[in-house]
């Protein structure tokens, strides 16, 4: 009798031991299903930006186009920035303003300007390799982040030539969406903290809708990107991925 | 016979030597004169610089602005200038007022990114303000809104610039975003300041507005005075004005109780007092060792004058005497031949240029010396007092030296 327990005992518990390894996803897996849900041919989404610093509150709002992972490109239509645009063509970088008579092609330390006095750079909307190309992942555990279960991954850059040396994501173990990413310098300061409060499903993809983005460096700064409008595989003005397209 | 006339005798008796003697203080006044106006000059030059590029004689800015001066605070600003400006113009005590939004771009060109400061002004009232024409080293000023700015030579220099090229700096705006626009160069200037010259551009207002957002507002106003003695109550005055149309936002200050300008002035004029003591004090010294080494050299005609009976306190009072006229002639001749030297520099200055190349410091490459009336007349009564008093200690010795000891000494 006691035997039949214990084998019974042994089973179950090896059962349990191999469907949780089965189940169990590397952190290249976790941060590959993060890549796949972000990545769709083409999108257009429209919203609004609230940039809080020590001297007060304003908004602008942008219409912004992506096709593929390299190629995006966003025009502000708020009132004080009416008509700029960002364009990026693969990893380059072009400033387009209605009252200047050349375009600006940001490169090197001009990356690290900051998006119309917003927390968020130019460098971080550049860079065309994925996550695994650039930066080995670890998996730190799992932990609860604004009431979601989420996997908690470090990112550890491979070379230099990455905004942040250092990252920490923790992704949704649902949906694989990032619920929070910290990015840290070589040193451990924190330079960066993204916060995802709202998302969205289109066309079976996770998208963040309500985003904060504060730079720590800066002192009381936040940066809030809302998307009021997203659409996967739009129509898309023709000339808009080129540089002619952007007077 | 008057110990005067004796000593009059005397310094017509041995020519050459009371020649000699002269010029050592001819020599000496004249440098000291010479130094005291290009030093008087400097600290003019400085305070001119200070107010014409920097801060005016008395300058409006917003209540927050130097405190956040190093984010690019150009949304703290002056509302409704051109009516402010108005109303101060109207004041008897001043002369003129001119508005300015001085800023931090910079401009990415050929694969390189320069930080630049922009100034925007009104390019017609700045011709009397700054004499902006005279700093013109090539082109023209431009006229009012056009996208045409003055730049500095070396700036131009180091972004590959000449008359007619442009470039585009990136901003930030009121609104604390950013904003880029086109200039082009129409003057190349050199500036009074040596470190606006590798930093700065000068662009009109209505376009500076126009890339900031700044509508009708400025950053700054600055007033010239007719009498700088006054400044507290023209202060006083402005301030009245900006009260009546309700600002409260804006600070008047008189550019003497600014804390940059003031540590700026005091630091160059203990340097420059340094720099005239030391100067002062070797001048001095050439007038007291020629003047002791006359009296030293003259022990045999002291014991002979001594031997036939002049005393001790006669024997003081002639070399004194002696000491006192050649002191008149050599500090006359020294002022007259300092001012001769100093009038001419006056106008065409001294080019320093090459020494104060990588000096950021708000002085001229030309320095125009300044005569003082009442420090070249205090040179001239120290020069003669300096060579009289020169005289005490060597013919007190003189005096109490035995006729045979005296007479011993050739």
């Amino acid at each position: 009798m006691h035997t039949v327990k214990r084998t019974t005992a042994i089973s179950a518990l090896l059962i349990l031991l191999i469907t949780s390894m089965v189940s169990a996803l590397s952190p290249e897996q976790v941060i590959s299903k993060l890549e796949e849900n972000l990545l769709y041919p083409s999108s257009r989404s429209e919203g609004r930006i609230i940039i809080n610093d020590r001297f007060g509150e304003r908004k602008s709002s942008y219409v912004s186009y992506t096709s593929g992972k390299d190629n995006s490109m966003v025009e502000f239509t708020g009132k004080e920035e009416a008509g700029q645009k960002i364009l990026r063509l693969d990893n380059e970088l072009y400033l387009y303003y209605p009252d200047a008579e050349e375009l600006i092609r940001l490169q090197g330390a001009a990356l690290k300007q900051s998006v119309i006095g917003s927390d968020m750079s130019y460098e971080d909307m550049a860079g065309d390799k994925s996550i695994l190309d650039s930066y080995r992942v670890s998996l730190e555990g799992e932990e609860t982040v604004n009431g979601k279960a989420c996997y908690k991954v470090q990112l550890e850059a491979k070379s230099r030539d990455v905004p942040y040396q250092n990252q920490i994501f923790w992704i949704d173990k649902e949906t694989f969406l990032y619920v929070k990413i910290v990015q840290l310098a070589k040193s451990g300061k924190e330079l960066k903290e993204i916060t995802v409060k709202k998302t969205m499903e289109a066309e079976g993809h996770i998208i963040p809708v309500d985003m904060i983005i504060r730079d720590m460096l800066k002192k009381n700064s936040s940066t809030e990107f809302i998307v009021d409008d997203f659409e996967i595989n739009p129509d898309i003005p023709e000339g808009t991925f080129n540089l002619q397209g952007l007077w | 016979m008057k110990l005067s006339k004796i000593a009059l005798r005397n310094i017509r008796r041995n020519t050459k030597r009371s020649i000699l003697s002269a010029t050592a203080i001819t020599v000496a006044t004249m440098a000291i004169v010479f130094m005291f106006a290009l030093i008087n000059g400097m600290i003019l030059d400085m305070q001119w610089n200070i107010t014409s590029y920097i801060t005016g004689e008395i300058r409006l800015h917003n209540r927050e602005y130097d405190k956040n001066e190093m984010v690019n605070p150009v949304f703290l600003n002056i509302r409704n200038a051109e009516e402010k400006i108005e109303k101060i113009n109207s004041l008897p005590d001043t002369t003129i007022a001119v508005p300015r939004i001085p800023f931090y771009a910079v401009v990415y060109k050929n694969d390189k990114s320069f930080n630049i400061k922009g100034v925007g002004l009104d390019f017609e009232k700045e011709r009397e303000f700054q004499d902006l024409e005279k700093y013109i080293k090539k082109g023209s000023i431009p006229g009012k809104g056009s996208s045409g700015i003055v730049i500095g030579y070396k700036l131009a220099e180091k972004m590959g610039l000449g008359i007619g090229d442009k470039f585009t700096v990136l901003t930030t705006t009121v609104y604390r975003g950013s904003n880029a626009m086109t200039f082009e160069v129409a003057g190349i200037a050199s500036f009074g300041i040596g470190g606006l010259n590798g930093s700065t551009f000068y662009a009109s207002l209505p376009r500076v507005q126009k890339l900031l957002k700044s509508d009708n507002a400025v950053t700054e106003i600055l007033v010239k005075v007719a009498d700088k003695t006054n400044l507290k109550s023209t202060v006083g005055e402005i301030s009245a004005i900006l009260k009546q149309m309700g600002d409260d936002s804006t600070n008047v200050k008189a550019y003497t109780s600014l804390d940059t300008t003031l540590s700026l002035m005091s630091i160059a004029q203990f340097a420059y007092d340094i720099i005239a003591l030391i100067f002062f004090i070797l001048a001095s010294t050439v007038i007291v060792n020629t003047t002791m080494m006359v009296i030293f050299e003259r022990m045999k005609e002291i014991g002979t004058i001594s031997a036939m009976g002049m005393t001790g306190g006669q024997i003081q009072r002639l070399f004194f005497l002696e000491a006192f006229f050649i002191g008149i002639l050599g500090a006359l001749a020294g002022v007259i031949i300092g001012v001769g030297i100093t009038l001419p520099l006056s106008r065409t200055g001294i080019d320093f240029g090459a020494a104060m190349e990588g000096v950021d410091f708000e002085i001229s490459d030309i320095i125009r010396p300044v005569l003082n009336i009442k420090s070249t007349i205090g040179v001239f009564i120290y020069s003669v007092i300096i060579s009289s008093l020169a005289t005490i200690f060597p013919a007190r010795k003189a005096a109490h030296v035995e006729p045979v000891e005296a007479l011993k000494s050739i």
